[in-house]
């Protein structure tokens, strides 16, 4: 198709979207703001204005953070439309805009960080959905977009079914060995930014350290290893030990 | 006219409509109305939410009306969109007016048009039910707006509402779904324009096109729908 237009528009590194999100009394507040907007970063100029939009699929929520000169951001404004279990779901695409509609760069497909972990405990990295199609399955890893799991509606609570200490130490080294392949997969840039990459890296396993494909055995070995160093982390073995005491 | 409580299907539910629209389709005799209230099967979705059965003018007339329905649950509109048992379980209750004739069932799969599941929230747009409510509630203050998704029959919904209802990206954006109206709209019969359909020239599919090409360049939720619409190449002038 002939290109219709081309403004010389920027690709803004998600790094530079600085997005918490905070759960306050059952309700997502999101505070952002965009980096290195002028002289000396992107050099946008001091009219442009920056906008964000918080997105999950059709729904979407609109936040101007104010011009390039003169940014305010938002601070912990609620996110009304959506509930606390989108969390991590949630998405930010953050435009700089001419003052004639034009887009002057644009950071798509930003992630909100969770500032503490108590946070991070109640909206996972992760996150959970029952499922009503699992059959006689009781649980299934989606990895058709962003990593999450569904739990089969079936259990009862489900939620408190896959809080059991029981699944954690079962079935969570195998999800996230399934996860750190998903990450290798994605063939993230160097300078990319992901919420993974940034998990694997605490585990002190860097994916841009991973061995290639072609060297499937020792792949495979780094692999095996993820999953020991989460389960190592968080003691499972031991978890399992005082659950059946 | 009946009144009826709404619920939802759980999992057993859901196969078990699911089954009965099979036999259906099979030319068995089956019968879906005891599956609506069983205990076993479903759930109360909300505290005593009644509302009435009834027969639908068109997508935008059932929209509305089930938006009077589930806002009755006081849930944010992502809840409601992501509760499939709700959404099935709303489509048995409308089977009948949906398929007077079960003939009809044999006709292209109906079984997504009828069945949601979770996994498959990304073809929300092909639920009979669901597809309509979803664009209706993105455009609720302003709905006559959003005709150009709407005007169809509920169990016709036809190729602008196929091709948009399926790229989220455009139908949230309140003045590009004003453009599609305007544009193949016909504002004398409410009815689309001759060759709004077409799969080519200035048809609904080449607009999917045309304005994911501009999202790289324009920001199209600050521009008014005439101004989308000015943007559009040659092939769009017979629409304008």
């Amino acid at each position: 198709m002939t290109r219709l237009n081309f403004t010389g528009r920027k690709k803004i590194p998600r790094k530079d979207v600085r997005a918490e999100i905070y759960v306050e009394d059952g309700k997502l507040e999101l505070t952002a703001t965009l980096n290195r907007t002028g002289a000396g970063g992107h050099d946008f100029p001091d009219d442009a204005q920056i906008i964000l939009e918080v997105v999950d699929r059709q729904t979407f929520m609109r936040f101007e953070l104010g011009n390039v000169a003169d940014q305010v951001g938002i601070q912990r404004e609620h996110l009304f439309e959506f509930d606390p279990a989108a969390a991590a779901a949630l998405e930010l695409e953050v435009r700089v805009v001419s003052s004639d509609g034009l887009v002057l760069g644009s950071a798509l497909g930003a992630k909100p960080e969770l500032p503490d972990q108590e946070t991070r405990d109640r909206v996972s990295l992760l996150p959970f959905h029952a499922s009503d199609d699992l059959g006689q399955r009781l649980w299934r890893l989606d990895l058709s977009a962003e990593p999450s799991v569904e739990i089969n509606r079936s259990v009862g609570d489900w939620n408190a079914f896959a809080r059991q200490e029981m699944f954690v130490c079962l079935v969570y080294p195998e999800l996230i060995r399934a996860i750190t392949q998903w990450e290798l997969d994605q063939k993230r840039e160097p300078d990319e930014d992901s919420q993974w990459t940034r998990f694997l890296r605490g585990l002190g396993y860097d994916p841009a350290d991973a061995p290639d494909e072609e060297d499937g055995i020792l792949r495979e070995e780094w692999l095996d290893n993820v999953a020991g160093s989460f389960a190592t982390r968080h003691e499972l073995l031991k978890k399992l030990e005082l659950e059946e005491d | 006219m009946t009144t009826r409580t709404l619920r939802r299907f759980n999992t057993e539910g859901t196969e078990s409509f699911e089954q009965c629209l099979i036999g259906m389709r099979a030319g068995r005799l089956e019968n879906h109305l005891p599956l609506l209230e069983r205990e076993d099967l479903t759930e109360p979705a909300g505290d005593d939410c009644v509302f009435k059965v009834r027969d639908f003018r068109d997508r935008g007339d059932a929209a509305a009306h089930l938006d009077n329905i589930v806002k009755q649950l006081g849930k944010t509109d992502h809840e409601i969109r992501e509760d499939v048992g709700l959404w099935t379980w709303l489509s048995a209750v409308w089977l009948d007016v949906l398929y007077p004739d079960r003939k009809a069932l044999r006709t292209g799969d109906p079984i997504p048009r009828l069945v949601l599941k979770s996994s498959e929230t990304m073809r929300f747009y092909r639920h009979f039910l669901a597809g309509p409510w979803s664009i209706y509630s993105a455009h609720r203050e302003q709905p006559h707006m959003a005709r150009g998704l709407l005007f169809t029959p509920v169990t016709s919904p036809g190729e602008i509402a196929e091709q948009f209802g399926a790229n989220s990206k455009i139908i949230r954006r309140k003045t590009t779904v004003e453009a599609i109206t305007k544009l193949y709209i016909d504002p004398r019969t409410g009815t689309q324009k001759r060759g709004a359909g077409n799969k080519d020239n200035g048809g609904a599919r080449r607009l999917v096109k045309v304005l994911k090409q501009f999202d790289l360049t324009y920001y199209r939720e600050d521009m008014d729908s005439d101004a989308i619409i000015s943007l559009l190449p040659d092939e769009f002038d017979r629409f304008r």
